[in-house]
């Protein structure tokens, strides 16, 4: 359960930002998790709605924008969805590939008052 | 209303300790391996085997993650090396907080390498960088071939991939070939060392292997 270590990190950027701009209140919140940053979205909604009670974020909305997981290949010059951590071209067949998204793990946005 | 543009690392505060934790590695000139696996797969068996091989030629220090108890750091101690127990109490890994700590704990000039022995946990390790140099990574032959397709991230970040109880391979049903064909398109860069701490067989391998790393980040 390292999502309630991700979370309370999360959540402790959050609260640090949210003072430095002046907000009394969050209302919502979205971060970008990428499909190979090893956290899962339902597990972190779930301590966020712990985790956030009795602060400013409390209540807030905690969206959660997965990202696919993509690379691409240098010697067919595409880009291709990764199926699990196998970022083999579907073309030539190469390992050898650059990973482009999917290990993204941060806040994007934040709206209060 | 205000909308904040935040784009910042959720990790961000992990990240800076263990920026802090690695600059003090590097100024006392650490070579520092965070070794992984799920429970009982053995990697406390191969850190004896490794101490008992090179504690006479490497300054060995070993920080100990364990939930609870301090059984496996009694182990390592009784090698005579410098041992830290970290127990995380429930915790499933080991973060920057907790390495600053134990670094706080060990004579640093008195050590070349510094072993890290993670929680027994095949996931949630890999989504925290102690700053190490190495990632090794044991899985065991009674656990099954499929580990590295199912927990991929761990695997993914290996330098080096153990695979240990090699002696039992004939007593299980682990395939060899479809073991090495997923390391293979999960991180091409992985070396594979086989090794069984019944028979000693890959110990020395490893330890080769771990001798040119030293040498090469503390030159003579």
């Amino acid at each position: 359960m390292h999502e309630a270590a991700i979370v309370e990190s999360a959540l402790e950027l959050i609260l640090a930002k949210a003072e430095e701009h002046h907000l009394t209140k969050i209302r919502r919140i979205t971060a970008k998790v990428g499909e190979l940053s090893g956290a899962l979205p339902e597990a972190m909604q779930f301590v966020f709605l712990n985790a956030s009670q009795g602060t400013i974020a409390e209540g807030s909305d905690f969206i959660i924008e997965q990202v696919e997981a993509t690379a691409s290949c240098g010697s067919c010059d595409i880009t291709f969805p990764i199926r699990f951590y196998h970022p083999v071209c579907p073309s030539c067949g190469g390992l050898d590939n650059q990973v482009l998204t999917g290990y993204e793990l941060y806040i994007d946005t934040m709206e209060g008052d | 209303m205000s909308s904040i543009k935040v784009v910042t690392n959720i990790l961000k505060v992990n990240d800076e300790l263990t920026r802090e934790n690695k600059k003090l590695m590097n100024q006392k000139g650490l070579y520092v391996i965070n070794l992984m696996s799920s429970p009982g797969s053995g990697k406390t068996s191969i850190l004896e085997k490794v101490i008992a091989r090179l504690k006479n030629e490497v300054k060995i220090a070993v920080i100990e993650g364990d939930l609870y108890t301090t059984k496996d750091a009694e182990r390592i101690e009784a090698h005579g090396v410098q041992v830290v127990q970290i127990n995380t109490e429930g915790g499933c890994h080991l973060d920057g907080q907790m390495i600053r700590n134990a670094l706080s704990h060990l004579n640093l000039e008195e050590t070349n390498l510094l072993i890290i022995e993670n929680v027994g946990n095949l996931i949630c390790p890999a989504s925290f960088e102690l700053g190490e140099d190495l990632i090794i990574t044991v899985l065991s032959t009674t656990e099954g071939n499929d580990k590295p397709q199912k927990y991929p991230r761990m695997f993914e970040k290996s330098g080096i991939v153990i695979l240990n109880k090699v002696d039992l391979v004939p007593y299980t049903n682990f395939n060899k070939d479809e073991f090495h064909k997923d390391i293979q398109e999960i991180n091409p860069k992985a070396n594979i060392i086989e090794t069984s701490c019944v028979t000693g067989q890959g110990i020395d391998e490893l330890c080769s292997w771990l001798k040119e790393k030293i040498s090469i980040s503390n030159p003579v």
